[in-house]
């Protein structure tokens, strides 16, 4: 437990037409978190709660071993914090950012900063406010890569980029897991990336957790099949099956508990399976959303 | 608790407020040069000198404080080692140097200038009023730029700020202390003058006090 | 020692089996000799960009299997007899060969008929593309 580097237990917020519901998250050193959700979910409030810039109303919020918000200054020496909605100072130039950041912070590797300069296509003398969005990003980026913190929480960090940048910037987070004693909570609407990098997937709704689990669990126990039914008769519903589509003969149902029983279930009810299929974690994401909002 | 991370943010905001310091102070320059020229150049030089600090007050509320907040600069900020009471009260400290040196030295500056031409010196205890009240005026819309992110109240705050100078110079001028002893070679510095620029400091700096304390008690900084 | 393991996204195997398989073949083409040390799963997770869980069951999965040895502290080599999980895996197709004979001859099937159903089977599984076969555990 001791060892947790985000440890948030029954966290409540509640706002006028907003409320997390008993958010409980873990996640332990050496780990890449992917926090998945839809706009609106509640994603980025709880890492606002990690930072400290929000107070949650009920339930403990420890991170790097620190109580938030109350140590959030001690506690944000060792994490990196980027947001898809923060901005840099306009007035000032990339190179201005990364000296300020160097000036404050003891663990700022210079050379490594260089190289992702080159890496991102950034220049120390490029003026802000001329950036694109995706260049203001990894501007962020860089500026908390570089100096190598412990906890890396970002919002959304490849939201709005193109493909090489997104490449760029999964390769600089996979390398910060190399060293064991670090971690990576990043949260996205882009599944893709999250079903590469997690260890460990949160699926967020409506501001409650509806499924938190390992990235194999996920891919490994949800699973389409494509049924034959005989004419008029429906097919059973087993446990773990959340979503069944009939149209005349032909069924398909989606389960998020697959074992190799459930075909065999399937066939001694007279169901004939034509097809097993794996679900993108994109299919399984929504799968799971529609399944918890219930029918509308 | 690290005391230096608050005068490094202090320290970042002074140098993107340069500009307005320096340009602040520059003005002010210029109209205290064209005051001692004669009778209208005076009026011209005393309403450009405090139409400066207002402009100047406008700017440091607007751009550092609201703007920041409305900008989610504060975010970048607030990712550094810092508690949000911290960032808080660096960037109040930053802004009232930031506003104090320029209003300061262009105080001084009058006094300066009074002692040195043949602007009557009955004028100063007046001066010395008006000039405390930019300082309330300043305190006051910083509060609310603080608390606030409504345009609205912004605006608000800032016209009527601007329309009470114009109360406050035929108030002050009615005190029967500055009453016909304005263009008198002495400065007449009677109680009510001093309890009038000392409630102008005492409330500037409950204002501003009042602010920081409801701004630090939210939970919730963004 | 960069792994030159490569995943593939349009693959519609998981991501554990492609680097199971890409391990597998250049052990058995002898790129990778027996003996010689694999590189660290965070290694091997930053250099393919896919999750460290992944790349920690492909080697799990590798390691049942007989393929690679892992010790404790000191990082995973290619087993001695690597090539003994795909001699069990040729024996078990050797099995069901002999068993699909069998009920051949029950049916009374003739080695061309035979041929075509286990053509049929092989286009079967290649035409599913994401499916999956079911593992018996």
């Amino acid at each position: 437990m001791s060892d947790a580097v985000i440890d948030l237990d029954g966290v409540d917020k509640k706002y006028r037409f907003f409320q997390l519901s008993d958010v409980t998250l873990r996640v332990v050193p050496g780990q890449i978190a992917g926090f998945v959700g839809p706009n609106g979910a509640g994603k980025s409030t709880t890492i606002r709660i990690l930072m400290g810039m929000i107070r949650a109303d009920r339930g403990s919020v420890r991170v790097l071993g620190r109580s938030m918000p109350r140590e959030q200054a001690a506690a944000k020496w060792d994490i990196g914090f980027v947001s898809e909605d923060m901005r840099l100072h306009t007035s000032a130039t990339v190179g201005w950012h990364m000296r300020f950041i160097a000036s404050i912070y003891p663990g700022w590797d210079a050379a490594y900063a260089d190289t992702l300069l080159r890496r991102f296509n950034l220049h120390a003398e490029q003026p802000v406010k001329v950036l694109s969005h995706g260049e203001r990003v990894k501007a962020a980026l860089l500026l908390v890569l570089a100096r190598r913190p412990r906890l890396l929480l970002l919002d959304e960090p490849t939201t709005g980029l193109d493909p090489v940048a997104r490449h760029e910037i999964l390769g600089e987070l996979m390398e910060v897991v190399t060293d064991e004693r670090r971690a990576i909570l990043f949260s996205s609407h882009n599944t893709q990336d999250v079903e590469q990098i997690s260890d460990q997937i949160t699926f967020i709704d409506r501001g409650r957790i509806i499924d938190s689990s390992d990235k194999e669990t996920f891919l490994d126990r949800w699973r389409r099949l494509h049924l034959e039914v005989a004419s008029g008769s429906l097919p059973p519903t087993f446990p773990g099956v959340v979503d069944t589509v009939v149209s005349g003969r032909t069924a398909i149902a989606t389960t998020r508990a697959f074992t190799a029983e459930l075909p065999a279930a399937y066939q001694r009810a007279g169901v004939t399976v034509r097809q097993i299929q794996r679900l993108t974690l994109e299919e399984i994401f929504v799968a799971n959303v529609m399944n918890n909002r219930g029918p509308q | 608790m690290n005391r230096s991370i608050v005068w490094q943010v202090v320290a970042k905001d002074l140098f993107f407020m340069r500009w307005m310091i320096v340009g602040a102070i520059v003005a002010g320059a210029g109209a205290l040069a064209v005051m001692p020229q004669g009778r209208v150049p005076g009026y011209v030089g005393a309403v450009s000198l405090i139409c400066t600090l207002i402009v100047l007050l406008i700017f440091l509320v607007m751009g550092p404080i609201v703007q920041e907040r409305k900008d989610k600069v504060v975010l970048f900020v607030l990712s550094l080692p810092i508690s949000t009471t911290q960032y808080t009260a660096a960037k109040v400290i930053a802004n009232l140097i930031a506003f104090g040196v320029p209003w300061l030295a262009l105080t001084i500056g009058t006094f300066a200038v009074v002692a040195m031409s043949q602007i009557p010196d009955g004028v100063l205890p007046f001066w010395t009023a008006v000039m405390g009240y930019m300082f309330f005026y300043y305190c006051a819309l910083l509060a609310v730029g603080l608390l606030s992110d409504s345009a609205g109240w912004h605006a608000a705050s800032i016209v009527t700020g601007n329309i009470s100078v114009n109360f406050l110079i035929p108030f002050l001028l009615a005190r029967p202390s500055l009453k016909g002893n304005m263009e008198g070679p002495a400065a007449i510095w009677s109680s009510d003058i001093l309890a009038i620029v000392a409630l102008e400091f005492a409330l500037g700096i409950i204002a501003l006090g009042a602010a920081f304390h409801v701004r630090t008690r939210k939970p919730d900084f963004v | 020692m960069h792994s030159g393991l490569l995943i593939s996204h349009a693959d519609p195997r998981p991501m554990y089996l492609q680097i199971i398989e890409q391990i597998r073949h250049r052990i058995a083409i002898g790129d990778w000799q027996a003996g010689q040390e694999l590189p660290s799963i965070r290694a091997l997770a930053a250099s393919t960009q896919v999750s460290v869980i992944t790349v920690k069951r492909a080697y799990l999965e590798l390691e049942r299997d007989g393929v690679i040895v892992t010790r404790q502290g000191k990082g995973s080599f290619v087993a001695e007899h690597a090539d003994l999980g795909l001699q069990l895996h040729r024996r078990q197709l050797d099995q069901h060969l002999a068993e699909a004979a069998r009920l051949g001859h029950v049916l009374g099937l003739a080695t061309p008929q035979m041929v075509e159903r286990l053509e049929a089977a092989i286009g079967a599984h290649q035409r599913r593309g994401s499916s999956e076969e079911i593992e018996d555990e």
